[in-house]
């Protein structure tokens, strides 16, 4: 009998044990003695040479602040906006998080405003690209101050212009140098141009055929607009009618591994300068980059970046802002510059991106892209919309489905 | 001699007591199963119960909406193609899996030789993860996959852009399916075949039997009660398909892969609204009730336990 009870007591406590070990009840910030604090940051990465290029940034802090350590925690992209999410509800978010500027009206509220430790500190918004410093705002509000930016560019197969004897795309060139371009090069099953499901690939022909966005001036989706026909249909018909595109695979397509610019299978892309410095050493052929060709509204594109802001749960705000300080601050910047990791955000830094990667060609590019460009700005159901979008353009752009279908369903998903 | 008679006694008399003692030590070695079930599935399910009467975004303020979630899931059009698409999906993928796994399971019958290696083969594509397989797929139907290079080369023409076509997707989906699961049926069916005994078979044979006499109505009736099993097991399976149409469509293109937990995936974890994403599963859970308590009702008419 004292054996049994023991048994059933012991099972019971090792039970209870296994349970607490699951749960991790994990706090923002804690006090580690009189030494200072520790501060958790949450931040993506997608390699091992990323997550080490943000630990690094995580001793800058500490050697700036020696009461500041840092606990940095990471995840894939996608998992990223997942786990922020949970530990959110569960009122642990970490003290520093990484955000893209398109998902600030997503996760805005989550985040201190900085303005006020902004002029305590003497951190001007203006050294930042001002594209980037809006897209990070909500409500009117600085959450989160930008470490890099990147205008949507085209990317071109150098040696694909050369074999076709056709001019390279310069600054200047227009919608319909793009287009005889994409047809002297299509020579099926290698094309012109690579359109993308994504609404990020439509978005800049229609800024530079209308000059309009995919918000009104209230800041509300309204995409199911005379200008977003015309320019859906237009895209639309380079895949199904005049051919300079191969057709859309499957709406799960858009991962790097089934990029057909970097394959060689495509010869024009869209892209942003984040994916340059890789798509430089990956490919087997010389790539450029162009702004987008000019339209009826001119050259027009958007750009996004991320930055860095401090949670409302976290208790130690004051370190937390001070560690974004150095996380933003010109010392990270040249560093991530010179890695190729970012196209810093902060002005000053930025010749350390060109001179650190032998992409002074671009900078031209780069400088008129950057001024011709809007800030990706979106709503709070944004991800209702470009799901949408996404699934249906592979039905439309194939000729299965109308433009009509594609933008009245994404308006519906992403309007009210 | 003396001692055992009352030990026997002492144990007679408190027979209660030892019960209890087994109880105690039994409940102990439960209680860490019992406490994950608890937690990790018990509890869910009556969250779950309760989220689904919420607008419950995972960020921001939780609402009490009543039946809200599910008259709006009544009305959804989108709710409608993802229930017409599992629809769908189950009517062509159940039967199918059921025949071509029992065929299997005849073809590699105990005459076949290395009988062993056979039914390990056709097992490796259940044990290699569903993400694994759904890869290989879409590198052979995409186009430039192997399906597209090959008719290029052998026929000049392209193939269909399988995964980016509405009439291609949900076919390619079944099929990702079919190769994923029919291994596990195969071995249920190749075990209960194997339980048919051979004096029924040969007596037919010496009654003139023809082989498809004997298959049609002495094995199969005996085999009734794996083939029940089977397709209870596979139709609940298929009503909750998600990875294969996450990994190879993404649901689309359109809606025309977007099945019920597909929808329910996108509703709860990348739009962030559990209150909805909770009826979703429960109106999926009554559906697979419901359709498994009227199999088991019509078994009676077609299941044989009596050999």
């Amino acid at each position: 009998m004292r054996t049994s009870r023991l048994t059933s007591i012991v099972s019971i406590a090792l039970a209870t044990v296994l349970i607490a070990g699951c749960g991790g009840g994990d706090s923002g910030s804690s006090e580690s003695g009189d030494k200072g604090v520790t501060l958790n940051w949450f931040m993506w990465s997608g390699s091992d040479v990323e997550k080490n290029a943000w630990l690094h940034i995580a001793d800058m802090v500490t050697q700036k602040y020696p009461d500041i350590k840092i606990r940095f925690e990471t995840a894939p992209f996608n998992d990223f906006w997942t786990k922020l999410t949970t530990q959110a509800a569960s009122g642990n978010a970490p003290c520093v998080i990484g955000l893209q500027g398109q998902r600030a009206p997503q996760f805005g509220n989550l985040l201190v405003p900085l303005d006020d430790y902004m002029s305590k500190a003497g951190i001007k918004a203006a050294d930042y690209v001002p594209s980037i410093t809006t897209g990070l705002q909500y409500k009117g509000k600085q959450v989160a101050l930008p470490y890099d930016v990147g205008p949507f560019v085209m990317f071109y197969n150098k040696d694909a212009f050369k074999a076709a004897g056709l001019k390279e795309p310069a600054m200047g060139w227009t919608t319909d140098e793009f287009m005889s371009d994409a047809k002297a090069l299509t020579k099926a099953p290698k094309y012109g141009f690579w359109a993308q499901s994504d609404i990020g690939q439509l978005l800049p022909w229609v800024l530079s055929a209308s000059g309009k966005s995919a918000l009104n001036a209230e800041g509300k989706l309204d995409v199911d607009t005379p200008e977003w026909h015309t320019a859906a249909q237009w895209y639309t018909d380079l895949v199904s009618k005049d051919k300079v595109s191969a057709q859309i695979p499957s709406a799960n397509s858009s991962s790097s591994t089934a990029n057909q610019f970097l394959a060689g299978n495509a010869y024009m892309s869209l892209d942003g300068p984040w994916d340059l410095i890789n798509a430089r050493e990956q490919a087997k052929f010389k790539v450029g980059i162009a702004p987008m060709p000019a339209g009826a509204s001119g050259s027009k594109t958007w750009s996004d970046g991320s930055g860095f802001g401090v949670t409302r749960d976290c208790k130690n705000p004051d370190q937390a802002f001070k560690a974004v300080s150095v996380m933003v601050g010109a010392d990270a910047e040249n560093y991530l510059g010179k890695l190729g990791r970012a196209y810093p955000a902060l002005i000053s830094t930025q010749n350390s991106w060109y001179e650190g990667n032998n992409t002074q060609d671009v900078k031209p590019v780069m400088d008129y892209s950057l001024t011709n460009s809007i800030p990706y700005t979106t709503i709070p159901k944004w991800q209702q919309a470009v799901t949408a979008f996404s699934k249906q353009a592979v039905a439309t752009y194939n000729g299965q489905g109308s433009v009509n279908d594609l933008l009245s369903q994404t308006q519906a998903q992403g309007g009210s | 001699m003396a001692i055992l008679p009352v030990d026997v006694t002492e144990v007679a008399s408190t027979p209660g007591g030892r019960k209890r003692g087994d109880g105690r030590v039994a409940v102990g070695f439960l209680a860490p199963s019992m406490l994950g079930l608890l937690a990790f599935t018990a509890f869910p399910i009556v969250a779950s119960l309760l989220l689904g009467f919420f607008d419950w975004p995972v960020i921001g303020d939780h609402a009490f909406t009543g039946t809200q979630n599910y008259e709006s899931l009544l009305h959804s059009s989108e709710f409608k193609t993802a229930i017409i698409n599992t629809v769908v999906f189950v009517i062509l993928y159940v039967p199918l899996n059921i025949v071509i796994s029992l065929g299997l399971a005849v073809w590699i019958g105990p005459k076949i030789r290395p009988r062993g290696l056979y039914r390990t083969i056709f097992f490796i594509p259940v044990v290699t993860p569903v993400v694994a397989n759904a890869a290989i797929f879409s590198l052979i139907l995409s186009p430039n996959g192997l399906i597209d290079s090959l008719s290029l080369t052998w026929f000049g023409v392209q193939a269909p852009n399988f995964l980016g076509s509405t009439t291609w997707a949900m076919p390619a989906v079944v099929l990702l399916s079919i190769w994923q699961g029919f291994g596990y049926n195969m071995l249920v069916f190749s075990a209960a075949l194997d339980a048919v005994p051979a004096s029924l078979t040969e007596a037919a044979t010496i009654d003139g039997a023809s082989p498809s006499a004997r298959f049609f109505r002495i094995v199969l009736p005996l085999i009734t009660p794996s083939i029940f099993f089977a397709v209870v097991l596979t139709l609940i399976s298929s009503f909750q398909v998600f990875t294969q149409a996450y990994v190879l469509t993404g649901g689309g293109p359109g809606n025309a892969t977007t099945t019920m937990v597909l929808y329910l995936y996108e509703q709860g974890f990348r739009f962030f609204n559990l209150g909805l994403a909770s009826a979703i599963a429960w109106v999926l859970f009554l559906i697979i009730l419901i359709i498994t308590i009227v199999q088991f009702i019509g078994q009676k008419r077609w299941v044989h336990y009596d050999q």
